[in-house]
């Protein structure tokens, strides 16, 4: 397979995230097969591939959800691969799913204070538990103005439309101040006006937050992404700059015989 | 549960009749228990009811045997059957409740079970019936220079028969096939196009007819009782837990592990026996409290359940 | 209804009930005095099952344990060390919160009807150890006379029905006032996060197990409260007490009263134990089987599922707005939990299977 490398180049910044040959198999399929990946700081990374080409599951073993097989992740210079994805989280990666997972029982505010739960913490969690909550108040308003919310702030999570809870969700992620931004398909299941602003909303993250991108919108993938990496069936076929990628014969032919 | 066969014999070796009655007791477990590991691996219904389907069948043998191979022949048909069709019924009065959580259709089985033991009582008193077995059983053999109750050592060839048809089944046949994928992945099998609610009336009637089977065959170990429902479900349960849901090796092991607690684990140590199960429990889950998180995954639900 | 008007209701019905149950030993004779008090030491059990249940979504038919561990502490420490109320309600709370923390490894890991499978199995061995454990429980004979209970150092002993139960009621009340304190702090905002979405709160960085490895110790405390309340009710205590039939007649009372609620669990134990009691009176020996009927009719009545439907009354009265709030799936492919019980039809997060990478 040919590998299309432009852009992050080994000489560049240092990396955030590098996975290793990561292999996740499930029974005889192999979802991701001997993977090498690297985001370096503050880039905006995407991963593109047709249905089933491992991109999730990709997303899932840098998270933590999922353990991988074979292989090795590193997180800003510490071996990550053993843990869990609370810590994972704790070290500073954070992530949105394909179907925005919210808490529906709590209100939206009540969402992003919990999420940001961790970040805030220390000792004040348990000694001052009334000012550590007023703490946590003000971030998660300004947070909910910026991803337009603000007005829904004390509704319960279980009435918002499904956009409203991706934006819900890409807030509740912010609110944990990651350094890694995990985003598998942000735009799925949005309206035009909601794709515009969450567009906005990426546009302005700010560069001490790297993001890992899963985007089947390929407007999107090359409006945002410095680097892209294209996934078939599992494997990497080519990673480069959105434009090198754009006119790669072999993504176009991967895509073609997906769709075939 | 009727009591252990006392050793005949004084002996050197005093823990084998304790040790062969653990084997007996462990098969008879399995029987049961594997019914039990169908409907939750493959219909992902906490059965609670379990119990009393095996409780038919005891009921079933102390009421039709006479002490003639005939009638346990009979019995044997019979126990099947009302087994298997006592486990179609719940399956209809599980339908309208199918397609909702979890909870409702346990407090559903569990209504049946509490039901269902009233029916028994008031049909065949509160006293636990006696179990004629056939004469020809009714002795002892000599095993390794012990006397042992013929009827345990048939019971232990019978069982063990059974299992090796059981693992036969799920191994090679097509059903065994769909059943081992039903329990990796709901989802997929939902895809194949099998009628879910047919899955529930044949996996329900099926663990109906073992535990109605079991009921039959080992009411002379634990016989019909206003408590064998009970009984026979904690310890179906537990073999469960242990064993999880991967492999009928792993019901097994289990379900004889359970059954030399019960018994061999009773002989050595009376003191503590009362907490062995719960011991047992602990040290295989903590032993691999990772693993149980492995295991038990691949206990889905299928959400919206025919959807 | 609004907000404002519904919590209102709530505040007036709550006053309504504790006045009642104030007046109670008044208004019925003694034997009905005992059965309530009895009632009150089982609705407390009722909010540690709904606690775990409803609030933290290990739904549980084990709670019997730690029920059982505080009453025979309670009953122990009564023949043997102090008939001081506050000493054995302490020890009670001590040893189901011990029971819990024995047990919780046993439980923490799994998921919906795993838990309900595993707790079920805790259960059941708790009352068969009580039934074998001969020197210490007593057997099946269990455990009697126990000196009157005195509430505190000094103070006269319970010697009457109405005193047993206007102490019971005191002490419940207190335990449920704390519970619904620490539930209205963050610890009950995490809980329930942990229980809508534990996938998204590991994503947050939260140590999920932890919370319910502490919700369930704390249950377990609040089961041993209860159990040492039960041997100052009936002066006695046995295996009989802690069987399946109280556990799933538990499950099924907080079921009905909206798994969610504090209040609720009570209520809803409050008149299960009632119908029970007043089939017994009317159909000697046919008790098993109506109840029998009860949790079948249960069962099919609640049209989207018994937790579903009470979530979605909860929801009605917290915000008058439409029913049903989803409890989305966890669970990502590989080790992903076990989803959560009560997830309702619709607003499931569908389960990704392992080959949709997408």
């Amino acid at each position: 397979m040919a590998d299309v490398r432009v852009g992050s180049g080994a000489a560049g910044p240092p990396a955030l995230l590098t996975a290793t040959a990561v292999t996740r198999r499930y029974g005889s399929l192999t979802a991701v097969d001997a993977v090498d990946l690297r985001v370096v700081e503050g880039e905006r990374h995407a991963l593109i591939g047709p249905n089933g080409a491992g991109k999730t599951t990709l997303l899932d073993l840098v998270g933590g959800a999922t353990r991988v097989d074979d292989g090795r992740i590193d997180f800003a210079g510490r071996d990550v691969t053993r843990l869990g994805p609370a810590r994972r989280a704790r070290l500073g990666i954070g992530r949105i799913h394909q179907r925005p997972a919210v808490w529906s029982s709590l209100t939206v505010r009540e969402n992003v204070e919990v999420a940001a739960w961790r970040r805030v913490g220390g000792l004040r969690r348990v000694a001052t538990p009334g000012r550590f909550r007023r703490r946590l108040r003000e971030p998660a308003l300004a947070l909910l103005d910026r991803v337009g919310l603000a007005d829904l702030a004390t509704s319960t999570a279980a009435h918002l439309s499904h956009g409203q809870r991706r934006l819900l969700e890409i807030a509740m992620a912010l609110a944990n101040q990651p350094r890694l931004l995990l985003l598998d398909e942000p735009a799925a299941g949005l309206s035009g006006v909601e794709v515009q602003r969450l567009a906005a909303l990426l546009a302005g993250l700010p560069r001490e937050v790297s993001v890992l991108l899963v985007e089947h919108r390929l407007d999107l993938v090359y409006a945002l992404a410095d680097t892209v990496t294209v996934l078939y069936d599992g494997r990497r076929v080519a990673s480069g700059g959105p434009a090198e990628i754009r006119d790669s014969p072999e993504v176009r032919r991967a895509y073609a015989e997906a769709v075939r | 549960m009727t009591g252990h066969a006392a050793p005949l014999t004084d002996s050197v070796d005093p823990y084998l009749i304790p040790a062969l009655d653990g084997v007996a007791y462990g098969l008879l477990l399995f029987v049961a228990a594997s019914g039990l590991v169908l409907c939750f691996g493959v219909a992902n219904i906490l059965n609670l009811a379990h119990g009393t389907l095996y409780a038919i069948g005891a009921y079933t043998v102390a009421a039709l045997t006479d002490g003639g191979w005939g009638t346990l022949a009979l019995a044997l048909v019979v126990g099947v059957a009302v087994g298997a069709g006592a486990g179609g019924l719940l399956a209809g009065l599980l339908a309208p409740v199918a397609r909702r959580d979890h909870l409702t259709q346990a407090l559903l089985t569990f209504g049946v079970a509490l039901a269902g033991g009233a029916v028994l009582v008031a049909v065949f008193g509160p006293d636990n019936l006696p179990v004629r077995i056939p004469p020809s059983l009714e002795g002892t053999v000599e095993v390794a220079g012990h006397r042992y109750a013929a009827y345990r050592l048939v019971f232990i060839g019978v069982a063990a028969l059974i299992a090796a048809v059981l693992a036969l089944v799920v191994a090679r046949t097509r059903v065994g096939m769909l059943v081992r994928a039903t329990v990796d992945d709901a989802d997929m099998v939902a895809c194949l196009g099998v009628n879910p609610a047919r899955i529930r009336l044949g996996v329900l009637a099926v663990a109906g007819g073992l535990a109605g089977a079991a009921g039959v065959l080992g009411a002379p170990i634990i016989g019909p009782a206003p408590t064998t429902a009970d009984t026979v479900l904690l310890l179906s349960l537990v073999v469960v837990v242990l064993g999880g849901l991967g492999s009928v090796r792993g019901t097994l092991l289990a379900a004889l592990a359970v059954g030399e607690i019960q018994t061999l684990g009773v002989a050595l140590a009376p003191a503590v026996a009362p907490f062995l199960l719960f011991a047992a429990m602990a040290v295989v889950l903590a032993v691999r409290a990772r693993g149980l998180r492995a295991r038990w995954p691949r206990l889905r639900p299928r959400w919206g359940g025919a959807a | 209804m609004t907000p404002t008007l519904g919590r209102r209701l709530g505040q007036a019905g709550t006053v309504g009930a504790l006045a009642v149950a104030v007046a109670a030993p008044w208004l019925t004779d003694p034997y009905t005095t005992s059965l309530l008090a009895r009632t009150l030491v089982l609705g407390l059990v009722g909010v540690s099952v709904a606690l775990l249940t409803g609030i933290a979504g290990l739904p549980t038919l084990g709670q019997t344990g730690p029920y059982a561990a505080g009453a025979y502490a309670g009953a122990v420490v009564g023949l043997h060390v102090s008939p001081v109320g506050v000493v054995q309600v302490l020890v009670g709370a001590a040893a189901g919160a011990l029971f819990g923390a024995l047990t919780v490894p046993l439980v923490v890991y799994a998921r919906g009807v795993v838990v309900l499978m595993i707790t079920l199995a805790i259960g059941e061995l708790t009352v068969t150890a009580a039934s074998r454990w001969r020197s210490v429980t007593g057997g099946t004979d269990g455990l009697a006379g126990m000196p009157a209970v005195q509430p505190v150092w000094g103070m006269g002993v319970l010697d009457s029905d109405r005193a047993r139960y206007l102490y019971i009621l005191i002490v419940v009340a207190v335990v449920v006032a704390v519970v619904l304190t620490v539930l209205r702090t963050p610890a009950g905002l995490l809980l329930r996060a942990s229980r809508d979405d534990e996938a998204r709160m590991r994503a947050s960085g939260h140590r999920v197990t932890g919370y319910f490895a502490v919700a369930f110790v704390a249950a377990g405390a609040l089961a041993g409260i209860a159990g040492s309340l039960l041997v100052t009710a009936q002066q006695y205590v046995s295996p009989a007490d802690f069987g399946f039939e109280v556990s799933a007649l538990l499950l099924l009372g907080v079921v009905i009263g909206g798994a969610t609620s504090v209040g609720g669990a009570i209520a809803g134990t409050a008149l299960v134990l009632a119908v029970r009691d007043w089939f017994a009176g009317l159909l000697p020996g046919q008790a098993p089987l109506l109840l029998g009927g009860l949790f079948v009719v249960t069962a099919y009545l609640f049209p989207r599922g018994v937790a579903g439907f009470s979530a979605g009354v909860a929801t009605l009265l917290r915000t008058r707005t439409r029913r049903g709030t989803a409890r989305p799936d966890p669970g990502g492919p590989g080790e992903g939990p076990v989803p959560a019980l009560a997830a309702p039809v619709r607003g499931g997060r569908a389960h990704r299977g392992p080959g949709a990478g997408t």
